[in-house]
């Protein structure tokens, strides 16, 4: 099972990007991707209507997408309310836009985000739009603080960030998401250090098309078991997925 | 013909940022190559060969040649140079493009600008030898902004450049710099995204992108895959997986 973790859907006017369903399946297909766990851009700001977006998508093809909740914690969303809108937009993880929406994971307000996706047992993925902006850089030491808080819940983020290691070396619950490495020894590198079982595929479509990427760790040094983890299986164990 | 713009060759000196490069040798390359249907790469040494003294970067590009007369049709010479050693570097990018080689690359994260004195005294002597001056480039560092090359594209019309990874990943600056000066050429290896990759196609055109995979950092198989992908004729993915590079290096098929 392949399993792409990380793919948007909707508009992004601020890099001129858009991907619609209907492509994204096209791109999953071309690259033998049988899930994509999608997110909608996070710069239009009409959260609804990005929350919307990836709902309709999950509901119409529940066998193929898994959805993220878009959650902008200085809009003061109590644990309850989180977790009646996962059920609402059928998501099955919240989604942290740390750039866009200015997030530091230590604020009371993240605070919430955290108890409630702990007590609806779904991980939380943390989006950068760049892993060098001092909000990305930053991100290593705010994990030192929240992972082992909220030690059951498990933390996605991107495997290029810097600084990052001695928090995922620390703390079993931060995975990583290499859809940013370039070369095929960076999933390797991340498989040495962390564990397969903490390592996932992703694209980041459209800005990277699946067939590229998965090429990246299919090309990467790693064991048969370890790559079979890393394009699917952790991910499986993550949302629960089985073939069929 | 498939040419693969850039290649590296550790030789006696591994590349400063990277400890567990895989073997660069020319029998693994070649064999490599085979096995991607790869019929031509332009060899350089790493960024250390051309950074660390003005005898290391001369020891570094004799590797190069060496390597080269391994197999003189499949594996091309580029020359490295730190525009920073002066007249040191246009005496051996000199000796260098007589011996042969055919580019000039250069490296600005070692210590200098795209943009400076050192580096239009190397575009000169590029230009007079007819030869691309290839440039790293990444949009993280303003000395390797793609906004530089562009300005020093304009001082040299007609003098080709090869702007390598195109500046990198998440913004377009590379493709709206190589709109600006036809005289820039876009070389896909390292880290450009595949929308960023199609957007430079559908701007600039297929024939001013150029297949590179900056082996053996980054896999020949994942950079071809990239290509692959991309929305265009197969007349346009021919021009940029060999017809161009063919045109601007003045390559001749190896067989």
């Amino acid at each position: 099972m392949i399993v792409d973790c990380h793919a948007h859907l909707g508009e992004d006017p601020v890099y001129e990007k858009a991907q619609s369903v209907a492509q994204l399946l096209a791109r999953m297909d071309r690259a033998g991707v049988d899930w994509a766990v999608i997110q909608p851009f996070a710069r239009p700001v009409d959260i609804v209507a990005q929350r919307r977006v990836i709902a309709d998508a999950v509901a119409v093809h529940p066998d193929r997408f898994i959805g993220l909740l878009l959650v902008n914690p200085w809009l003061g969303a109590a644990p309850a309310a989180i977790t009646r809108d996962l059920r609402m937009y059928a998501c099955r993880g919240v989604l942290l836009d740390v750039e866009a929406n200015a997030i530091n994971l230590r604020r009371k307000e993240t605070q919430a985000v955290f108890e409630a996706t702990a007590t609806a047992g779904v991980p939380v993925f943390l989006h950068s739009d760049h892993p060098l902006s001092r909000i990305s850089l930053s991100l290593a030491e705010q994990l030192d603080a929240v992972a082992p808080a909220f030690a059951t819940v498990p933390i996605v983020v991107r495997s290029t960030i810097p600084a990052l290691g001695f928090a995922a070396r620390a703390h079993g619950n931060v995975y990583l998401d290499v859809h940013d490495e370039g070369s095929h020894q960076g999933p390797a590198r991340a498989v040495r250090r962390y564990g397969a079982s903490r390592v996932l595929f992703g694209s980041n479509a459209p800005t990277h098309h699946p067939y590229s990427r998965r090429a990246v760790v299919e090309a990467a040094p790693l064991s048969d078991g370890d790559r079979a983890m890393v394009l699917g299986g952790t991910a499986a164990a993550l949302f629960g997925l089985s073939r069929g | 013909m498939i040419i693969d713009d850039l290649v590296h060759m550790e030789g006696r000196f591994p590349y400063v940022l990277v400890e567990d490069c895989p073997p660069s040798d020319p029998q693994t390359l070649l064999a490599d190559m085979d096995r991607h249907g790869i019929d031509v790469s332009l060899i350089q040494g790493t960024s250390t060969g051309g950074q660390v003294s003005v005898d290391v970067m001369r020891d570094s590009n004799d590797y190069i040649l060496e390597a080269h007369a391994t197999s003189t049709r499949r594996l091309i010479p580029v020359c490295m140079v730190n525009p920073i050693t002066g007249t040191a570097a246009l005496d051996e990018a000199r000796r260098c493009l007589t011996a042969g080689m055919v580019g000039v690359k250069v490296w600005p994260w070692g210590g200098f600008p795209i943009d400076c004195p050192p580096m239009r005294a190397l575009a000169a002597l590029c230009a007079a030898f007819g030869r691309p001056l290839l440039v790293h480039t990444d949009n993280l560092d303003p000395r390797c902004h793609p906004y530089q090359l562009g300005r020093l594209a304009a001082a040299f019309p007609g003098q080709p450049f090869v702007m390598v990874h195109m500046s990198g990943k998440v913004t377009p600056d590379s493709v709206r710099v190589a709109e600006a000066h036809d005289n820039l050429w876009l070389d896909t290896s390292g880290t450009p995204s595949d929308s960023i990759l199609q957007m430079a196609v559908d701007r600039c055109g297929a024939e001013r992108v150029m297949f590179g995979s900056d082996w053996p950092f980054f896999a020949f198989r994942p950079a071809l895959a990239k290509i692959e992908v991309l929305e265009a004729s197969d007349v346009d993915k021919a021009m940029i997986l060999g017809g161009n590079a063919a045109r601007v290096f003045r390559i001749e098929a190896p067989r």
